[in-house]
């Protein structure tokens, strides 16, 4: 997504955390900021592990000794920005209470390309019987 | 009965019901909405008799901007940290920048392992920029901001403007005169270097 000028359409069946998982893009109501919304990644939904690095911006997990592992309480989710160095998300302000999220995005509207689906990007895993 | 006044007459009511049904549900997502107070956490305020007699109390939130001015003391609705789908309604006792100084009593009423997780919170809480301290009125019945911390302001839906139900005390606010135990030392919320624009 571009950092401005597109749109996204939201579905707001899924607010309040009904049937997303992990990989949704979801819209959400700031929790620091009132009245501002914003759409970023479930990585965890309540009850999995998450592992957030050290340092902002220093990469995969456990680097620089900061690194630590925590578990998303109930009714929270986990969410961060694709864009990892300049997202503002869960690894800064922590678990987001599913009450805050107000939808699910399907779809980018922009003027350029006119309407892209936006899928999750995780497949069903395949599991080959015949390999050992 | 002639065909044609049949289907004229359904189609002229099936306009105004869709009609009308899509302004309740405007008015009561963005307007007004009208709810009972079922479970003990807010007694004696709202719904005293909820467990002798069942009878609740219906109050009436105001859902359009629930926290512009709001105070300690104001009643507020908000979806349960833990349980989404859930309506909790609870007292705002701390603004943010506030220092709550927990109070022990309600820790005496909770089972041993709630207890541990209440003491780490060091027995105070400076609530951050944007978030609110919300508590049951009743102490030893409530799941509030003792179990699960300081809400964000924008999680709260609505804010309570008076009682609809039972008919004798309509529009009363008898929550107005509560004065809660818990002590809370003012302060002023500072916005933080990072979400400054």
């Amino acid at each position: 997504m571009a950092s401005y000028g597109e749109s996204v359409v939201v579905s707001k069946w899924f607010r309040r955390g009904r049937g997303l998982r992990v990989g949704d893009l979801v819209s959400f109501k700031h929790p620091i900021n009132m009245g501002e919304n914003a759409v970023k990644r479930i990585l965890g939904m309540p009850g999995d592990f998450v592992a957030v690095g050290g340092a902002r911006g220093a990469g995969q997990g456990g680097e620089g000794g900061g690194g630590r592992m925590l578990q998303v309480p109930a009714g929270h989710c986990w969410i961060v920005g694709d864009n990892l160095t300049w997202s503002r998300d869960s690894r800064i302000y922590g678990a987001l209470p599913l009450g805050l999220v107000t939808g699910k995005v399907l779809g980018v509207v922009s003027w350029k390309d006119g309407w892209r689906r936006l899928d999750s990007g995780l497949q069903e895993a395949v599991v080959d019987d015949e390999v050992d | 009965m002639s065909p044609i006044l049949t289907g004229r007459v359904l189609y002229q009511c099936a306009k105004a019901s869709i009609f009308t049904i899509s302004v309740a549900i405007f008015a009561n997502d963005n307007l007004f909405e009208i709810v009972s107070i079922s479970g003990k956490s807010m007694t004696p305020a709202l719904s005293p008799d909820h467990n002798t007699s069942g009878t609740r109390d219906w109050i009436v939130l105001r859902k359009m901007q629930p926290t512009n001015n709001i105070k300690r003391g104001d009643i507020v609705s908000y979806p349960s940290p833990h349980n989404p789908d859930k309506i909790a309604v609870k007292r705002v006792i701390g603004l943010d920048g506030d220092t709550v100084l927990l109070d022990q009593r309600r820790r005496s009423a909770m089972p041993p392992e709630k207890q541990r997780g209440w003491d780490t919170w060091g027995g105070k809480c400076v609530v951050p920029y944007g978030h609110l301290w919300v508590e049951g009125d009743h102490w030893s019945g409530s799941l509030d901001s003792n179990h699960y911390g300081p809400i964000p302001k924008s999680l709260i839906d609505g804010r309570a403007l008076g009682l609809v139900w039972p008919w004798s005390r309509f529009g009363q606010t008898p929550w107005t005169q509560y004065r809660s135990k818990t002590r809370v030392i003012e302060g002023i919320a500072v916005c933080p270097k990072e979400w400054e624009l």
